[in-house]
């Protein structure tokens, strides 16, 4: 049976994952600098050992109000770029078996998986950082 | 015996003025041709220790002379008389097997130089 | 990928573009002797690394071509234009094959049967002209070792150089001594020489005689056999090959930790001044020039001609005008310009498309072209020029221009630009216009503008790196895009600026000078800010305003940084200079591709990353404005 792992970490109270091989690493949260003219949600851009990063804001890409700051980036990669996640908290790690898969509205959302009692919303991560 | 020599060229007034050069020196001038199939014509039949080759003329081009005689006569020696300006042509017939070339408006002796190099070619 | 495999597919690659270059000159000439040896000598060698790679395809093809080189070299068949297609085909099968692609076993086998009855054809054409020369069949790789060079000085008076030239290297060639000349084959047939030649013979017991039959030859003023010592050095080069091969990788990371260095010294030389401490400051003085010199170092390695991509498209142009069904004399000028190999390499897509074009909408069918009275065959122009800062590559044509009315109506249509607003617009800017993106996306364009695919793509990659992009055109004349390119890509002089509280980089190419104003030199004509500089309007151009940046006070004072844009100049409204720096750029990537006014990113010296400003970019955002 596949055994696969997630990273969890919480916005604004709710759960949400990521399949830990798209992670690369997790970072406290760094000033970074403001990009002029670009889509709101993308948020700042740092500098995370000589790479320059952009930090996207779920947040705002998944239409959730703001009420408490993000302390943490979590790095991932597409397409050989590397892009910083802004999330309040890290929960940790989860052994799941399998993920219901969902047919979901929200092209932003894989599916959900549960945990403990605990519902965790797995993330799409493709669509999360794209141009649109 | 003398040197038998082909002039080709379409002017009469070119090929008179080599065929002079050439007697003066004791040449003999053993056809004359005024075009490049001509030209090849004669050569079958001639048989010439040297032809002197104009490079444009109607109906068959020097170069295109120089090639079918060549293709027959592997040792044919062909001079190429060529005019300024057609160096692009006279490499072509050089590579298809002419030895030299002079350009016109020549002096004698530049005419007799390559003669007799070409000539003593092996 | 075994070490061998990755040598053996890089080795293969530059022999394959050796050759199918060498088969293209062959077509435009062929009697190009050059040109003929080097395919043999490229297939030879291509043929020795597959056998011992094992390939045996790869092998049987190279071998059978090689074959037929031969043939041709001791002229026992003739090129023809069916046998440079079979030459291309060829190429194209080891091509794939190098790649791993598959090629079917009866495809290979074909065409080696028509090689065959190609070979055994001239076989009999041999035996009727009763020529043998079997034994000279040598390979010219063994002889590198017993070459000698002849001088050949030419008289003062020699008419047809050139000509004059190729009958000593015939005479040569026919004794099968020839192997290669300085300058080579083609300059020769250009006269680009003064009144010298060298020409590389094998070694021969009676080079003395051979030396007194140049001599022989009219207008040859003298010859005579260099000694060792008098052989220029590049082209013992040539002979001893001292080059070694790098990995590209290699050079990368090497380019990038001398980067990283660079910014580090900028770091330490911050904290030195600020400590005011002098030896410190000295000592951190000396490393930084050597800092510069491995940086200058490592940046001239990363040197390649622009022929390295150039010489790709020969072969392109020559496929598309055939499917296109129209007829091009496709020249390349200025092959051996430097560039840096980054940049060269993000230009060779947009090159392509930019040739594309050119062939596809800008050079028309021989028919339409004689009835516009020019020549049937059109000419595209591809050229390299180095000029002050940087290089110019120009792609021109001689075709049926861009539709200029069709262009301002489209770019109305898209919202582009109004109608008021095109009477203003100079004719560059009106065929810049079809590098917006709605030129290029819809397909329909194509038909409109003539042009369109592409040419988008080439603007937003020579904004990446820092270029500029000019097109001109003129109705049945033609149509010439002007690509300006730094010269190296990695590092540029900057001036850093603040506004408001944020900072931006501005590349000092673009720069003309700098200047404090106070408000009230600032005016509003036609609801544009513009300032006098030496009684002339400059137009303004807010950063803090394009930038959309927040908490903007209005100031008593401002700095100006002039730049000078498309011949005009325009004010960069700054709050302050902060200092002049060099920055190792960045291009953006990903989704921070595109964003409008930025062209690139860079690290500072405080560790703080800051966005390198578009200046043309900026300057056409606020006309829009």
């Amino acid at each position: 049976m596949a055994n696969e792992q997630y990273i969890t970490f919480k916005i604004e109270g709710k759960i949400y994952g990521i399949n830990i091989t798209e992670i690369i690493d997790i970072y406290e949260k760094m000033e970074g600098i403001r990009i002029p003219n670009a889509e709101n949600y993308i948020e700042s851009v740092i500098n995370l050992r000589g790479d320059v990063v952009v930090l996207i804001s779920l947040k705002k890409k998944l239409k959730i109000i703001k009420k408490v700051e993000e302390n943490y980036i979590v790095i991932c990669e597409k397409d050989k770029e590397k892009y910083g996640l802004l999330v309040d908290n890290i929960e940790g790690i989860i052994n799941v078996s399998k993920v219901k898969e969902e047919e979901s509205e929200d092209e932003y959302i894989k599916g959900f998986v549960e945990k403990d009692g605990k519902e965790i919303i797995i993330l799409n991560l493709k669509n999360i950082i794209n141009k649109n | 015996m003398a040197t038998r020599v082909l002039i080709v060229d379409d002017a009469i007034f070119m090929r008179r003025m080599i065929a002079d050069i050439l007697k003066k020196e004791g040449f003999e001038i053993c056809g004359e041709a005024g075009t490049g199939s001509q030209a090849v014509q004669m050569y079958r039949e001639l048989q010439p220790d040297l032809v002197t080759m104009d490079i444009i003329m109607p109906d068959m081009s020097g170069i295109d002379a120089v090639r079918e005689i060549i293709k027959e006569f592997p040792n044919a020696k062909i001079l190429m008389v060529s005019a300024m300006g057609q160096q692009s042509l006279v490499v072509e017939a050089i590579q298809a097997g002419a030895k030299d070339f002079v350009v016109k408006p020549f002096q004698p002796s530049r005419v007799l130089e390559s003669v007799n190099r070409v000539l003593n070619l092996k | 990928m075994t070490n061998y495999e990755e040598l053996f597919i890089s080795e293969a690659e530059e022999y394959l573009e050796q050759v199918s270059d060498s088969i293209l000159k062959l077509e435009k000439d062929m009697n190009d002797v050059e040109a003929i040896n080097s395919i043999f000598r490229g297939m030879h060698t291509i043929k020795g690394m597959a056998a011992s790679m094992g390939y045996s395809s790869i092998t049987k093809i190279s071998h059978s071509i090689e074959d037929v080189m031969d043939l041709i070299r001791s002229e026992k068949l003739q090129v023809s234009s069916e046998l440079v297609d079979l030459l291309l085909k060829g190429t194209d099968y080891i091509q794939s094959l190098v790649h791993k692609r598959e090629i079917d076993d009866n495809i290979i086998k074909s065409f080696l049967k028509v090689i065959d009855s190609i070979k055994t054809g001239s076989e009999t054409f041999k035996e009727n002209n009763q020529v043998d020369d079997k034994k000279d069949r040598k390979k010219p790789e063994k002889l590198s070792n017993s070459e000698k060079v002849i001088k050949i000085i030419f008289a003062d008076d020699v008419v047809l150089k050139s000509a004059r030239a190729f009958v000593v290297i015939k005479n040569l060639q026919d004794k099968n001594l020839y192997i290669k000349s300085e300058p080579d084959f083609d300059s020769i047939m250009k006269e680009n020489f003064k009144d010298e030649i060298e020409l590389f013979i094998k070694d021969t017991p009676q080079i003395e005689t051979i030396i007194e039959q140049i001599k022989g030859i009219p207008e040859i003023k003298d010859a005579f056999v260099l000694k060792e010592d008098e052989i220029k050095k590049d082209q013992e080069i040539v002979i001893e090959k001292k080059d070694i091969k790098v990995s590209l990788e290699r050079l990368d990371n090497l380019q990038n930790y001398a980067s990283e260095l660079v910014i580090a010294r900028g770091r330490l030389q911050q904290i030195a001044y600020s400590l005011q401490n002098e030896e410190l400051i000295n000592s951190l003085n000396s490393t930084s020039k050597i800092i510069s010199n491995i940086q200058d170092e490592i940046m001239k390695i990363r040197m390649v001609p622009v022929g390295q991509v150039f010489d790709r498209y020969p072969r392109y142009i020559r496929d598309l005008s055939n499917r296109f069904k129209k007829k091009i004399n496709f020249v390349i000028k200025g092959r051996d310009i430097e560039l840096d190999r980054a940049i060269l390499n993000s230009l060779a897509d947009p090159l392509l498309h930019l040739l594309k074009n050119a062939v596809d909408h800008g050079i028309e069918t021989p028919e339409e072209r004689l009835k516009n009275k020019k020549g049937e065959t059109g000419s595209i122009v591809l050229e390299a020029k180095r000029v002050k800062n940087g290089v110019l590559i120009i792609v021109s044509d001689d075709g049926k221009g861009l539709d200029r009315n069709k262009i301002i109506e489209k770019a109305i249509s898209l919202n582009l630009v109004d109608e008021e607003k095109v009477q203003h617009l100079s004719e560059s800017d009106i065929y810049s216009l079809i590098t917006n993106e709605g030129f290029s996306t819809k397909e329909e364009v194509n038909d409109i503008s003539g042009r369109g695919v592409g040419v988008g793509a080439v603007y937003n990659v020579l904004k990446q790196i820092g270029g500029t992009l000019e097109i001109m055109s003129q109705k049945n004349k033609g149509t010439t895009f002007t690509l300006k390119l730094p010269l190296t890509l990695a590092i540029i002089k900057t001036l850093i600026v603040k506004v408001s509280d944020e900072t931006y980089i501005i590349p000092l190419s673009h720069i003309v000078e700098t200047i404090d104003i106070r408000k009230e030199d600032i005016f509003t004509i036609m609801g544009k800010e513009v300032f006098i500089l030496r009684d002339e309007v400059v137009p303004l151009v807010r950063l803090s305003n394009i930038f959309k940046c927040e908490n903007t006070e209005e100031k008593e004072k401002y700095s100006i940084v002039l730049v000078e844009v498309d011949d005009s100049f325009y004010g960069i409204l700054v709050d302050n200079f902060m200092e002049q720096s060099e920055v190792v750029v960045k291009p953006l990537k990903g989704i921070l591709s595109g964003i409008h006014g930025l062209a690139g990113v860079s690290i500072l010296n405080n560790g703080m990353p800051s966005f390198i400003v578009d200046v043309p970019g900026v300057v056409s955002m606020a006309k829009e404005e």
